[in-house]
């Protein structure tokens, strides 16, 4: 009886090999390790206060000792290179088929929740994180408690597939020990869509029992210790593991690099063969060249000793970063120091893990360094939105509407702007004017030029706002200056005029308009009636027309306006030209052919509703 | 809603984009000081009108203040208010404005501030309860600047490539020069001549003010249309520009731009240059 079992297809139809498998090769050891611990990470247990134990070792196993090894080296062997696809995978995989002894890597977690949902028998569509976890590659199950859920780093789902991208054929283990004690054993390996005795298979095998009514996942008894998990947790094992993957200097350097935070806050121990770092010990690993590269000057990735130092420093405080609809908070960590040559801000998830070294526009080769960690689980929530697949960097693309893109991008353009302004403001304190001449005393002619043209709008009142006196700046939009009463003739101009403009407002795309200012416009409702004026006799560009369309557009509560949906027929019954003693036809948003007698417009309306008092725009096409 | 747009209720409104009470006016002062854990905003308001004044004093109108900053809030209007520092932000926007309100619905047979215009069927108007009688102009508060009305500053740096370059910072045009010999004195004698990098600091900074703010589809950027900028740089380019009445430009016309916002600096800089030739000669 085998114990893979592959689903059934009619026909072969898709032989390429899944393109994420690929990208995640590249995304290598930092990919595969911040996918795992950062699911530890989230399966942490609310009634334990200790930290999180990650347990990797890499070591070498037999192929006697892999469940199923045969069954996976046979369907191996049916593959066929149909394609330049899969030409290159399938030859790298046919090269290791005889061998009897490979890598393997394992990480083991303690103090965690393990997947819920072990003990039942799955369909595919049935959602448990176990079923995410083994039968799924896209799924992401939410776990009822909503803020814990905000903080959990996977969302695309896809992330899983870092641990099979990392076996050379492509397989992975997963050893479940949940609360009751229960003890599963499960694996997928995902090859190519192939033809096995006689029949054709779907890419996708699966290390469970094949029942009736779906997937049973095996109790883990009688396999290899390298297999088993005794206690609560979940322990990924990786066989075939791919040799650029089997490097243990390597793989601690990553440990450190991506959970600095959560290490240093004592949230994660890890341990890798042995060696186990944790939060006393941190420091010695940092300071090592043996896993980090100790000289600025070439210090390129890996950062972790200087984000180090920064974390020492005193929290600086909030900074506050908006998107299209809202600000967002964070803690933000910075540190001034002329040796650094490639300026990096880190941002890091609440859990502790780094997303990304981001360089900051204009200020890449600065000598500072900073730390940005979300401060609530909101915060937490949209940043985890905006990871790419592999967890290392925020970018809008893991979204498919426009709206949201375009969201994303506008966040990401103000921590550029945010940060930028906070390195500048703290460079400028930490390096005085190393020439004496202080461009506040100099009397620029030009300057007090702008200075006294400004101050007629502008005046700065001094008050002191967060920890420092800052300039408060005042702006009064009044068109004119001082508050003596007017007179008629001032008043005339005032919101007086017409602007050309380029719109769409009716079905027949971009046109020009003459934008009507709300000066030259009157309008007057009474019972069922209302007036309206519109008086471009003193506007010369259009004073002489005589004739002209008049569209219109609704301006809602928010100061939006709307073009397309507003429709005079829903409002009015009919609609009079004063100037002609004629009925007007009008239609969605236009009136048409309306008359100009002496540069005046004169419309009467019949209200289809007493009540109404939309605030409207007015646009005249001549 | 913070009322900007020219936007035309089916009755008089009191605001300054409309004419339909020629003769009066509303208009919005507000200072601000910090007692420590909260703000204390005053507000010193003119109204100019005895009609709507008398609305308010029999309470058949009220006056409501909108504040806009991370959100808008609505309070019912006094002389100050005092408002905790957690609720508002000065170091971002927020921008102030009045407006009068209806408490009852009322009539306007006897308002005789509007336009003649009304006056035809003045007897059979009414407005409703809950309807905006008049609006203010806006006031606004930005903590962020560190140098309001100062558009450039100037930095030496001797390890640079180039002898001069232009950056544009958060707040400023900063001209950095190689060496401090490139910069002509800073006195009225000499300083004109330092104008033509002033020229191209404000070039630098309207091109990247056209390219942030331009509409879609369009080559130009109508300051009428565009919402404060947050940028300080921008800012101030967008105050300079309104106060001088620059509505538009484009790549094209931003020398325009430049002549109407500044004081004739090229003039005054070839001006200063002859004097010296013919001296010399």
């Amino acid at each position: 009886m085998d114990v893979w079992s592959f689903p059934k297809t009619d026909f072969i139809s898709d032989t390429r090999m899944d393109n994420i498998l690929k990208r995640f090769h590249q995304y290598g050891i930092q990919g595969l390790v911040r996918e795992n611990i950062q699911n530890a990470l989230d399966a942490n247990r609310d009634d334990l206060d200790d930290p999180v134990i990650v347990k990797i070792t890499i070591d070498k196993i037999h192929m006697s000792q892999i469940p199923g090894h045969d069954e996976i080296m046979n369907r191996v062997k049916s593959l066929k290179k149909t394609n330049m696809y899969n030409e290159e995978v399938i030859e790298n995989m046919r090269s290791f088929v005889d061998d009897t002894e490979f890598n393997y890597i394992s990480f083991e977690d303690f103090n965690t929740k393990g997947l819920l949902g072990g003990d039942k028998v799955q369909s595919l569509s049935e959602g448990s994180s176990y079923t995410a976890y083994a039968y799924q590659k896209g799924v992401h199950v939410t776990e009822g408690d909503q803020n814990k859920d905000k903080v959990k780093g996977g969302s695309h789902g896809v992330g899983k597939i870092a641990s099979n991208s990392a076996s050379i054929f492509h397989t992975m283990f997963f050893a479940n020990c949940d609360e009751n004690n229960y003890k599963t054993l499960g694996g997928n390996v995902h090859l190519i869509e192939h033809e096995y005795k006689s029949f054709y298979y779907r890419e996708s095998g699966y290390f469970a029992e094949k029942t009736d009514e779906g997937f049973k996942a095996y109790m883990n008894t009688g396999y290899d210790p390298v297999f088993s998990k005794d206690t609560r947790g979940l322990k990924i094992v990786i066989p075939y593991a791919k040799s650029d993957f089997c490097d243990e200097d390597a793989m601690i350097t990553t440990v450190c690099d991506s959970f600095l935070v959560a290490i240093n806050n004592g949230k994660l121990i890890v341990d890798v063969n042995g060696v186990e770092i944790n939060q006393e010990n941190l420091v010695s690993f940092l300071f090592d060249d043996r896993y980090f590269i100790q000289d600025y000057d070439q210090m390129r990735e890996h950062m972790a000793p200087i984000y180090f130092r920064t974390l020492e420093n005193k929290l600086e405080g909030y900074t506050e970063i908006a998107d299209k609809e809202r600000y967002h908070k964070f803690h933000l960590y910075f540190t001034y120091d002329p040796e650094i040559v490639s300026g990096r801000t880190g941002i890091f998830r609440s859990n502790g893990m780094k997303i990304e070294d981001m360089k900051i526009r204009g200020k890449v080769s600065q000598p500072y360094n900073a730390i940005l960690i979300p401060k609530t689980p909101d915060e937490d929530m949209f940043l985890k939105s905006l990871e790419n697949e592999s967890h290392t960097k925020i970018d809008s693309t893991s979204f498919t509407q426009q709206k949201f893109k375009d969201n994303a991008k506008r966040f990401i353009n103000n921590l550029h702007k945010e940060i930028s302004k906070v390195i500048e403001d703290r460079l400028s304190n930490e390096t005085p004017d190393t020439d004496e001449m202080n461009t506040d005393d100099i009397l620029y002619e030009l300057e007090n030029k702008f200075a006294e043209e400004l101050k007629d709008r502008v005046s700065v009142l001094n008050i002191s706002v967060g920890r420092e006196k800052k300039n408060v700046v005042k702006t009064k939009d009044t068109k004119e200056k001082g508050t003596t009463p007017r007179t008629k003739t001032e008043n005339k101009q005032r919101g007086k005029g017409v602007r050309l403009v380029k719109k769409t407002l009716g079905d027949e795309g971009r046109k020009e308009y003459y934008q009507l200012s709300g000066g030259i416009i009157k309008r007057l409702t009474y019972d069922n009636t209302e007036r309206l004026e519109i008086d471009i006799s003193s506007i010369p560009e259009i004073n002489a027309v005589e004739n002209g369309n008049l569209l219109i557009s609704m301006i809602d509560g928010m100061g939006e306006e709307h073009s397309k949906e507003y429709d005079l027929r829903e409002d009015y019954y009919t609609i009079d030209d004063l100037n002609a003693y004629e009925k007007l036809k009008f239609d969605k948003n236009q009136i048409s052919s309306v008359l100009l007698t002496k540069g005046k417009i004169s419309l009467q309306f019949k209200m289809k509703r007493k009540n109404n008092t939309s605030k409207l725009k007015y646009y005249l096409e001549v | 809603m913070i009322f900007k747009k020219e936007v035309n209720f089916p009755y008089p409104v009191l605001s300054q984009y409309t004419t339909d009470y020629p003769d009066s006016s509303f208009e919005l002062d507000v200072n601000v000081f910090d007692l420590g854990k909260s703000y204390k905003f005053t507000i010193d308001y003119r109204l100019n009108s005895s009609f709507i004044s008398s609305l308010l004093s029999i309470k058949k109108a009220s006056i409501v203040a909108i504040f806009e900053s991370i959100d808008s809030s609505y309070y019912q209007c006094c002389d100050e208010l005092i408002i905790p520092k957690n609720r508002i932000s000065l170091s971002k926007k927020t921008q102030i404005q009045l407006f009068i309100k209806t408490n009852s619905r009322i009539s306007l047979a006897n308002n005789n501030e509007l336009d003649k215009f009304y006056d035809a069927h003045l007897s059979k108007v009414f407005i409703d309860k809950d309807r905006v009688l008049a609006i203010s102009n806006v006031v606004r508060f930005d903590g962020d600047l560190k140098h309001p009305f100062k558009l450039f500053e100037k930095e030496y740096d001797k390890t640079m490539e180039t002898d001069i370059s232009v950056e544009l910072t958060s707040e400023m045009i900063r001209l950095k020069y190689r060496n401090k010999d490139f910069v002509f004195p800073q006195n009225k004698r000499y300083n004109p001549l330092n104008n033509s990098y002033f020229y191209l600091g404000l070039q630098k900074a309207l091109i990247r003010f056209l390219v942030t703010y331009r509409d879609e589809d369009d080559d130009s950027v109508n300051i009428l249309n565009i919402d404060d900028p947050s940028d300080g740089l921008d800012l101030k380019l967008y105050n300079l520009m309104k106060i001088k009445g620059v509505e538009t430009y484009n790549l094209e016309s931003v020398d325009k731009v430049i002549h109407s916002i500044s004081d004739r600096i090229v003039e005054k800089q070839i001006i200063t240059m002859r004097g010296f030739i013919e001296n010399e000669g």
